[in-house]
């Protein structure tokens, strides 16, 4: 490494870790949006709460801590003020029994929790059914599981999803606006009259963003396991590569907003405007299957939807790390077009 | 004497706008050289051009010895360019931001600090560019131009936000570059600053060079009288008129102002009269020459 992109490199992390704004933008926001998302949907997880009021053979089974897995079950008296609770959405449902019959008060806006806590109490009742028919080895039996790794949940689609996102924004902004600012300035000018290798100063950014990605990768497997323990499945040590790739492709897209815009104002703005649409559209928030047709088709041109899903690929879907090679060179070829059509564009003062 | 710079029938066209109208220029190795002109005379056009930012329309530039264009790392080595003072690393602090040009330039890492010093900013080292003064942050600038000990240094009104001390200071600065072989190109407003500092001078105007000379020589080819005033109450205008070799007298709120081509003929005859007294006496300068040629209209 030359003198003069040593000195840029090491410019390129003061002038981060000096600007609090660049920080919280690249780590403060991304890394919030999780903690926000991982507490919100926790409590949303497998078990729907449930109250039970009064006595009987049926109440007995769901309160028997054979249930314990498939309902978080809690005790109540007065089943008027137990059925108020349902109606304010606190608990799933209110369980009751009077006489043969069990009750259950539930609320029908509810739909998905409902459905679980309805299904579940129709099995107990279909069991008692056959054991007061005096079944003992019932003629069918069903037996469900799920596609993925049995545990994923909420949280293993947030890590990769919310990495991609920040890695995008850090990106992004802050190189289209260490650009512009730089050009307002007149440093770039000043620069061109250093004999300091073009290629060196472009080189020097992206070695500082892809530390910046690499450290960001960093905080968010360190956060989804000790706060959220986030399971890893996979060639998981992959979202490495898949990261350096991808900062490569956002930056040929801050490169290309530093091109067009005279202001940093209007870098960020056009920054905001690239990044916000890509983080809904490529998966960062919420998964995009069940989205119409041709919202998946825009998706399809933003390279942060290759990212995160090859994220999940490698860290949660238990893929292997030939996985990864092909969003790395969806991700590269992003990089190649957007900074080719940049290149025209980007002026020095 | 050998040549820094040279350069023929420079030509430069913008949009609507004829920049540089052919224009000739030699500045000779060792030497500081003003460009004066109004806003707008195709000053900076040219600079940019020699210092290698721009590609002429016409002409030719040759910079020690070099083509400036297209862009050429070993030329670059060996000048030093300032630009505003607001071309820094914004985030670094004034002391990092010299280590920096002088890492971008390979000069010895020690180079940094005495640089900083010479220009009056070691106190502010380790505060952020950002927070520095209009002076401080100009000294700056001029500082990181000169820290790889350039043979040629361009800068650019290089004293237009400073006190005189500063001022003084960096005029003292510039003499010493001087001294140790290096040539200076400034532009500059002040022409207090040109008369004090430049070797020698050119005037420009409209994309072309009008004058080119040392600035005494200029303030002599004027040709221009001497004002000479006298303190109120002295004399009465008739008197002052009718003194030897005045050619025109004139009351004014100071007192009365002679205009003469011929200075010690009226000054003789007052000295005679013991009316020495208060007098104040001024000679032509380079500014009378500057609005002379350029005349006194508003310019872009």
């Amino acid at each position: 490494m030359t003198r003069s992109l040593s000195a840029l490199v090491r410019e390129g992390f003061k002038a981060l870790l000096r600007d609090k704004m660049a920080l919280f933008f690249t780590f403060g926001l991304p890394l919030g949006f999780l903690i926000l998302f991982g507490l919100m949907f926790s409590n949303n997880s497998s078990t729907p709460k449930v109250l039970v009021v009064g006595q009987g053979s049926l109440v007995q089974v769901i309160d028997s801590p054979a249930m314990k897995d498939a309902l978080d079950v809690e005790r109540a008296t007065d089943l008027a003020k137990a059925r108020k609770r349902v109606e304010n959405a606190e608990v799933a449902a209110v369980i009751s029994q009077e006489g043969q019959t069990l009750r259950v008060d539930y609320a029908a806006s509810e739909t998905q929790t409902s459905g679980q806590v309805l299904g579940i109490i129709n099995g107990v009742v279909s069991q008692a059914n056959l054991k007061a028919a005096g079944v003992t080895t019932p003629a069918f039996r069903m037996d469900a599981k799920t596609v993925e790794d049995t545990s994923l949940g909420y949280i293993e689609f947030f890590v990769p999803g919310l990495l991609g996102y920040g890695i995008s924004v850090g990106a992004v902004f802050g190189l289209a606006i260490a650009l512009v600012q730089w050009r307002r300035s007149g440093l770039l000018r000043r620069l061109q009259l250093t004999p300091v290798a073009t290629r060196d100063i472009a080189v020097a950014r992206v070695i500082v963003h892809v530390a910046l990605a690499i450290a960001q990768t960093i905080a968010f497997f360190a956060l989804g396991k000790l706060a959220f323990d986030l399971k890893l499945s996979g060639a998981w040590w992959m979202a490495l590569p898949l990261v350096v790739c991808g900062t490569i492709a956002f930056l040929a897209i801050a490169f290309a907003v530093a091109s067009f815009a005279k202001t940093q104002e209007a870098a960020s703005g056009i920054a905001n405007a690239v990044t916000l649409p890509m983080g809904f559209l490529g998966g960062a928030f919420f998964p995009l299957d069940l989205a119409p047709g041709w919202m998946q088709g825009i998706s399809k041109v933003m390279p942060l939807t290759y990212l995160t899903d090859g994220l999940k690929d490698v860290m949660v879907r238990g893929q292997g790390p030939t996985a990864a090679l092909i969003p790395m060179a969806i991700l590269l070829g992003f990089a190649v077009v957007i900074g080719g059509v940049a290149v025209r564009f980007f002026r020095w003062e | 004497m050998s040549v820094a710079i040279r350069t023929t029938d420079l030509r430069k066209q913008y949009a609507h706008v004829l920049a540089l109208d052919g224009v000739d220029l030699e500045v000779e190795t060792g030497e500081i050289f003003g460009i004066l002109g109004p806003n707008g005379a195709g000053k900076t056009t040219a600079l940019e051009i020699i210092e290698g930012l721009r590609r002429p329309d016409g002409g030719e530039a040759e910079v020690l010895g070099q083509r400036p264009w297209p862009r050429d790392p070993a030329l670059l080595r060996r000048m030093g360019v300032q630009l505003q003072a607001s071309s820094f690393f914004e985030q670094l602090t004034a002391g990092e931001q010299i280590a920096m040009f002088a890492d971008l330039f390979d000069a010895p890492a020690e180079a940094a600090a005495d640089m900083l010093d010479r220009v009056g900013l070691a106190d502010a080292a380790d505060v952020r560019t950002k927070k520095l003064s209009g002076g401080q942050a100009q000294r700056l600038s001029i500082g990181c131009a000169l820290v790889h000990r350039p043979e040629l240094v361009f800068l650019d009104e290089p004293t237009s936000a400073l006190d005189p001390q500063a001022r003084r200071n960096l005029w003292d600065l510039m003499r010493e570059i001087r001294a140790a072989g290096s040539t200076i190109v400034l532009t500059t407003h002040s022409m207090e600053e040109a008369e004090a500092l430049c070797d020698r001078v050119a005037i420009m105007d409209a994309g072309r060079v009008i004058a080119v000379g040392t600035p005494l020589a200029l303030v002599r080819d004027l040709d221009a009288p001497v004002r000479i005033t006298i303190p109120p109450d002295t004399m009465t205008r008739e008197q002052a008129a009718a003194l030897p070799g005045v050619d025109e007298a004139e009351e004014t709120e100071s007192g009365i102002t002679l205009r003469s081509a011929d200075a010690a003929a009226v000054l003789g005859a007052l000295a005679r009269d013991g009316r020495l007294h208060g007098l104040q006496v001024r000679g032509a300068t380079l500014e009378d020459v500057f609005l002379n040629l350029t005349g006194r209209e508003y310019r872009a």
